[in-house]
């Protein structure tokens, strides 16, 4: 660690990140001589590629501004390097270099092909125009247009970086290279995007939950579920579960949590998303929808019985005291599609009841994992139906439990934090090995 | 003719104004018609040499030239012109125009402190606080005329009365009710039985008015004029040797009672009087009283004889009445004698007869002591000679005169009735000349500016509906409802029956019944939002039914002066309530009928600074904030679109498509016309209905505003035809320009600016007209943008300060914030109240609101000012977006913070009614946000013993006051927990 910290110095982040994986794998480590030998935790610290390059752009007045731009090439061990883009004026190397080296292991942990990189610039999108947004994605492809390709680098989008900017973005690097190739992922549906992406993260936590659940022979149809959030990943979530057959009776928003003991159904989903999605109400409108639901005012759904928790709504959302209340009321099956919605004592709770604890690295991958689907459509040339994606998403989920039931199982339990830490080095550091020095 | 000897009378006319001062305040004072009305009115009158003519610059150069090449009779000026400062403005003139009068004209009280040592300097003759009220010129020029010619005049038998007043808002506010009082009383005294000319003669007659502002200046004009003074009205508190005393006015009036007994004494003040203390046959009036302007009149009426002639008894009852002289003549041969007697034995005869300017027969009867009399019948008898042949003397060849009401003009402003047009209504005339002036209708190819068609009841109209049903009492009423019901009781004046059927016929469809009170929208004092404004279908096939329902609302604006609202507002401000009035601006709403509903494509407010400019936005470049429908959506603070004119394509309070999804307009406010008859009891709101996007997508209103947001792709797509959520983007109108507004709106900020001499607040409204429909047959419509008011917002630039935060210890610091409005220090707050939880939901902020409403109803009743602290939008009426509070719940409140509302970010309310009033009042206002470096010391605060413990709001007290120091220039703010000397810490005054 003193060497990585003398060679990042002020890189508080990317030397905290490096630490955490150090302290998960450092067992793994400790007990393979090939990976000691082949200094490997080194060689991964070390990103590939840094570059680093002037954006200059002009506003809508007439003014120049420059910009700075990265893209950190962090691992290309077992695909093309691949991570988002993030345009924020926060953005540093050492902010890169940390999301690029935890993207390594989150890609490997999908089972695709996709190595790990982060790229951006501290350009602030909020309060440029289109126009300006424009040209500075411009002028950052200019450079950026030359580093990477379908089978090289593939940026994504991230903070600051939308639909809009991926969409400048692809045009310019058609233009410089003329080429239509999938060397961005996140683009518009009409020309080389991905459908499913906005249920893949819904869908995928459920699939996870599903498959935790069949390894313990046992399954979703039946049971009660709780779920947080109304957005995205929990409308989505619900739909799923509704379709296998789990009865799922609680949804909320941050003012407040609705039960509805009869179960929120596809008919009664369908309305809270019209709802959210087109009049974008408030969710307490639902208990004076349909009569027998209630409200719970400043609530979260974690009190209510369950067998199955879906916290998707925000980070830590779970506190220790609702961890706590899920095992008493018999849950049994937390699967976690919100980024880190457990605060770590909460986790902790969960891994010592032994429950089926589904942590959001693994649970919530299915958004990483659209990316993974997108690109092999581009390569084919072909876009996939609906039902195609999600069959093939669900077997990414498959793939990424099996991952950990693999690597996390102690005797008759599966760890899936230790299981999901470790999957995804692993890939990482056995195709090191298999590539020799470079 | 008996009045000859009298023609000399008021050799010095102020005929020659020059004013110097911005475009904005020359339009309010020569063409917003309530100056211009009440000079016309007197001088006409007169019929003295014209109305004075007012010429206005901008600059002081421009001054200067015009003084060496023309005669000026004063100049006015206020405290910023254009390229000097106004004490060297009036040294140049002073020294190049020694005898020229100067005045100025200042918006705020603290303007003066500008003076060294807060006093004006000797080369400004007077200072007036301008609040809105157009009269305070008109007092201006009259006191500066009485000042000149006194000395003549009281040679020739005019009367005085010496007014003792240090307070620059109170003699402001005072001189600005008592001329118009003393001219109309002198008017209804005169009007009856005489001709132009004899008129003209008794309204030279009347009384002049002398100021003084100490007890050496007030005994000074007193020795001076003792043989013509007719009363004494003086403030009690006022500098007597150099010092500020307490009773200065109490021992004057002593002194005063010992030399002339008989004279009519008013003393005025806020503090209570022991009545024993005061001397014999003095009258007192607490200034701060409802009934005070009432109490004026009255001792106008009967200590000066403005009124009736009223004969009692010594026991005081009544036994007689007169209201011109021969009613008295022969109320005299009827009245026991014991009654003239007494009257005869204090000189009331004399003092009522010198109301009416009849100097010669009142001095006449003052010689004559009732001493002299044997028998009381004598006195019946001497009065009835002497009044007799006065009457016979003066009756002979007089003509009666018919005077005419007069009318608006027939364009798209009208105005019914006299006195001021009121805030609105004068901007409303100010915008329809700016219009004209700069030809701004077809100045944007593709959108025509306007106002909308506008008719006004001026402010007289109110007055007499008020006096015809006595309707001033209502100020001590509580109960909004019972208010309400008293008015709706009464009939509008005559006049306005009869005339308003004209005008209101070209006004079809939905109309806004907006109140204009002379105090509203003023530059310190907006009261915005305070008063009621009525949305009428206008839609009933009967005629007369329509017209009753305007009726209805316009005494239902009149109603709102005397609300509860109204009420606290008004004890958060100097102004006293009883000093409202009230015109009424009617207007045609503007936009289009689908089905039952009434709206345009689009309103909003924008003004021409952005505090927050943001990326390429310039702060110069103002910022506008709109939303589809009705502009309740933007003032009430709901959700809506903020951009700056100079660069509409940034947006920066929706930097993604998924923010612009969440965050934009998901309702919007139409006029209901499904309801033809107004329920006035069910508040102002009740007009209007809250419609859905479907709505607005059915009645083809929502293609030109909105996009669709795409969740599939995380766009946001300008075509409507697409399938996904509606959002409204304004796109087509600010990325794609299809309708100048951003052009247009950012010239017409920039000519605001400089004709309003600042910084300048615009409430508009769009009608797209056909845009974006096919027009198969003849022209197409030009969308229109309707101007509906323009208002001057506060400068910080008064302001300076310089504060040096990073200096102060975080220890020392309750709060600090890089977000912040408001300049200055403020010190002296004792007392925190603040929201306990920092994430509370929809449901709960309602009662949140009630519970600060209680206690800032006791802490203003204590005179404490406060630092209220609490989550998300202060003032929203969305609950889930913060504390839905009225301006009046937090009216006492001289510092807020907003913090973040749990995890959310909440914007600013900016361009609402209610943060109008928090800037205007210059009340502190932070942002206390992580993304701010924002900080508040929550656990201090928790150490702090509870004033108040209630179930969502604390409120503690300090053994010593919080110190606040804003840095207006860079929007930092910090709180500190203990007083620390500040650099000026009079920046801010106190607003009790």
């Amino acid at each position: 660690m003193e060497r990585v910290r003398s060679k990042n110095p002020a890189e508080d982040e990317f030397l905290q990140a490096v630490r955490e994986v150090a302290e998960s794998v450092m067992p793994l480590v400790e007990t393979t001589p090939a990976y000691r030998q082949a200094k490997i935790l080194e060689r991964m610290v070390e990103p590939e590629r840094v570059l680093m390059f002037r954006v200059p752009w002009v506003d809508d007045r007439g003014e120049i501004h420059v910009n700075r731009g990265f893209r950190v090439e962090m691992s290309s061990a077992i695909g093309p390097y691949k991570g988002g883009l993030r345009f924020h004026p926060s953005v540093t190397l050492g902010t890169l270099k940390f999301l690029a080296f935890e993207q390594v292991f989150k890609n490997s942990l999908t089972t695709l092909p996709l190595g790990g990189g982060k790229g951006g610039s501290d350009f602030d999108p909020k309060g440029k125009s289109d126009g300006e947004v424009m040209r500075f994605c411009q002028s950052f492809m200019s450079e950026l247009f030359r580093h990477i390709g379908p089978n090289t680098d593939v940026p994504a989008g991230d903070v600051g970086v939308g639909g809009r900017e991926i969409g400048y973005l692809f045009g310019q690097y058609k233009k410089l290279s003329n080429t239509f190739t999938g060397v961005l992922t996140g683009k518009g549906l009409g020309w080389g995007g991905s459908l499913i992406r906005p249920e893949a993260t819904g869908y995928g936590a459920v699939y996870f939950a599903q498959e935790m659940l069949a390894h313990r022979d046992d399954g979703l149809k039946d049971k009660v579920a709780t779920v947080s959030g109304s957005g995205n990943v929990a409308q989505f979530a619900v739909e799923k579960l509704n379709e296998l057959g789990a009865k799922v009776v609680t949804m909320s928003d941050s003012n407040g949590t609705i039960v509805d003991e009869a179960g929120i159904g596809p008919d009664k989903l369908a309305w809270i998303m019209e709802l959210k999605n087109q009049r974008r109400g408030r969710i307490r409108e639902y208990a004076e929808k349909f009569p027998g639901s209630q409200y719970l005012e400043g609530e979260r759904p974690w009190k209510v019985p369950c067998a199955i928790a879906l916290p998707c709504a925000i980070q830590n959302e779970i506190s220790a005291d609702d961890a706590k209340t899920l095992l008493d009321n018999g849950c049994n099956c937390i699967s976690e599609g919100a980024n880190m919605p457990t605060v770590p004592a909460g986790v902790e709770l969960f891994l010592d009841a032994k429950v089926l604890y589904g942590p959001g690295k693994a649970a919530n991958a299915g958004g990483v994992a659209t990316s993974g689907l997108e690109m092999s459509q581009n390569a084919t040339h072909l876009n996939w139906t609906r039902k195609e994606v999600d069959a093939r998403l669900h077997l990414i989920m498959k793939s990424i439990h099996a991952a950990c039931v693999e690597h996390g199982t102690d005797k008759d339990h599966v760890d899936y934090v230790r299981g999901a830490n470790i999957a995804g080095f692993i890939k990482v550091a056995d195709a090191m090995i298999d590539h020799g020095v470079v | 003719m008996w009045s000859d000897h009298l023609q000399g009378l008021v050799p010095n006319r102020v005929q020659e104004i020059l004013l110097v001062s911005s475009a904005y305040d020359a339009f309010v004072l020569e063409e917003g018609g309530a100056l211009t009305d009440r000079l016309f009115t007197e001088y006409s009158e007169l019929q003295l040499s014209g109305v004075p003519r007012v010429t206005h610059v901008t600059s002081a150069a421009g001054a200067l030239t015009l003084l060496g090449q023309r005669r000026f009779d004063m100049v006015v000026t206020v405290v910023r012109v254009e390229d000097t400062g106004v004490t060297e403005l009036s040294q140049r003139i002073r020294a190049a125009h020694p005898e020229l009068p100067i005045v100025l004209l200042t918006f705020d009280e603290s303007d003066l402190d500008h003076f060294p040592h807060g006093r004006l300097p000797p080369t400004i003759d007077r200072a007036f606080l301008w609040t809105g009220d157009a009269r305070t010129l008109l007092a201006a020029i009259k006191l500066t005329e009485d000042r000149l010619n006194v000395d003549h005049d009281a040679a020739g038998g005019v009367h005085v009365i010496l007014l003792v007043e240090d307070h620059l808002r109170v003699y402001s506010n005072f001189l600005a009710m008592l001329y118009p009082e003393l001219l109309s009383q002198t008017q209804s005294i005169i009007g009856d039985g005489l001709n132009d000319a004899e008129r003209v003669t008794r309204m030279r007659m009347r009384p002049k008015i002398l100021l003084a502002h100490s007890y050496e200046e007030g005994l000074a004009l007193f020795e001076t004029h003792r043989e013509h003074l007719m009363a004494l009205i003086s403030d009690v508190r006022f500098r007597k040797g150099g010092k500020e005393t307490a009773d200065a006015g109490l021992l004057l009036a002593r002194h005063v009672a010992e030399q002339l007994p008989w004279l009519p004494t008013l003393l005025q003040s806020t503090e209570a009087q022991d009545p024993d203390a005061l001397p014999p046959r003095t009258w007192f009036l607490d200034k701060r009283s409802p009934t005070y302007r009432a109490g004026l009149r009255g001792f106008l009426e009967v200590r000066l004889g403005f009124g009736d002639f009223v004969f009692r008894l010594p026991n005081d009852k009544q036994v007689g009445r007169a209201s011109d002289i021969f009613e008295l003549y022969h109320a005299i041969e009827t009245v026991p004698a014991t009654s003239l007697a007494m009257h005869a034995g204090q000189n009331d005869f004399s003092t009522w007869l010198t109301a009416r300017s009849r100097h010669r027969l009142a001095a006449k009867l003052r010689a004559q002591s009732s001493d002299e009399f044997d028998d009381p019948e004598g006195i019946r008898q001497y009065l009835l000679d002497v009044i007799g042949q006065a009457r016979r003397r003066e009756q002979e060849g007089v003509i009666a005169d018919f005077v005419a009401r007069r009318t608006g003009p027939q364009n798209r402003f009208v105005r019914l009735g006299t006195g001021s047009l009121g805030g609105k209504g004068r901007s409303v005339a100010f915008l329809a000349a700016q219009i004209v002036r700069h030809g701004l209708l077809d100045k944007y190819p593709g959108i025509e500016i306007r106002i909308p068609k506008t008719v006004v009841l001026g402010t007289d109209v109110f007055d007499e509906f008020m006096a015809q049903y006595d309707l001033r009492e209502l100020f001590d009423v509580e109960d909004d409802a019972e208010i309400l019901s008293r008015i709706l009781a009464g009939q509008l004046p005559q006049a306005v029956l009869l005339d308003l059927p004209t005008p209101m016929a070209r006004l079809r469809g939905p109309i806004a019944v907006r109140s204009s009170s002379i105090v509203e929208d003023s530059r310190f004092q907006p009261f915005a939002g305070v008063y009621a404004t009525y949305m009428l279908p206008n839609n009933h096939p009967d005629p007369e039914v329509r017209f009753q329902e305007l009726c209805r609302a316009i005494k239902g604006v009149y109603a709102s002066a005397f609300s509860r609202e109204a009420r606290n507002y008004a004890a958060g401000t100097p102004h006293a309530i009883a000093g409202q009035k009230m015109a009424v601006v009617i207007q045609q709403v503007v936009g289009q009928t689908h089905g039952s509903r009434h709206y345009p494509n689009a309103s909003g407010v924008a003004q021409s600074h952005n505090d927050y400019p943001i990326g390429s936005q310039i702060a110069e470049d103002g910022v506008a904030v709109i939303a589809l429908g009705m502009g309740e959506t933007v003032v009430s603070g709901r959700s809506a679109l903020r951009f700056s004119p100079g660069a509409p394509g940034v947006l920066p309070q929706f930097p993604t498509a998924r923010a612009m999804f969440r965050g934009s307009q998901t309702e919007y406010y139409a006029v209901d016309l499904s309801r033809s008859r107004l329920d006035l009891h069910a508040g102002p709101d009740s007009s209007l209905v809250l419609c859905t996007l479907a709505d607005a997508e059915a009645d083809g209103t929502l293609a030109p505003v909105a996009s669709v947001y795409s969740a599939q792709d995380d766009m946001i797509r300008d075509n409507l035809k697409l399938a996904g959520p509606r959002v409204v983007s304004f796109r087509n109108l600010l990325e794609w320009n299809s309708v100048p507004l951003a052009p247009a709106l950012e010239g017409l900020l920039k000519l605001l600016r400089e004709s309003m001499g600042g910084e300048v607040e615009l409430e508009f409204a769009l009608d797209l007209a056909d845009w974006g429909t096919y027009v198969r047959r003849g022209p197409r419509r030009t969308p229109r943008l309707f101007l509906l008011q323009a208002r001057p917002l506060a400068s910080p630039e008064l302001y300076p300060l310089d504060v040096d935060l990073e200096r102060i210890g975080e220890g020392e610091i309750l709060c600090r914030t890089e977000c912040s409005l408001g300049h200055g220090a403020i010190d002296g707050i004792r007392d925190i109240v603040y929201v306990q939880r920092d994430d509370p939901p929809a449901t709960i902020t309602p009662a949140i609101a009630r519970e600060v409403g209680a206690l800032n109803t006791e802490l203003q009743a204590a005179r404490r000012p406060y630092l209220l602290i609490g989550p998300g939008r202060w003032g929203t009426s969305d609950p889930a977006m913060g504390v839905p509070v009225e301006y009046s719940d937090i009216a006492g409140a001289r510092v807020i913070v907003e913090t973040a509302m749990g995890h959310r970010p909440v914007e600013h309310s900016q361009g609402t009614h209610f943060f109008q009033n928090v800037t205007s009042r210059r009340i502190g206002y932070l942002t206390v946000a992580p993304r701010f470096d924002g900080t508040l010391d929550r656990p201090w605060l928790a150490t702090l013993p509870s004033a108040h413990d209630g179930e969502h709001v604390r409120h503690v007290q300090l053994e010593t006051p919080l110190s606040v120091h804003l840095d207006g220039r860079k929007r930092r703010a910090v709180i500190l927990k203990h007083p620390r000397p500040a650099p000026h810490d009079d920046d801010f005054e106190e607003p009790y």
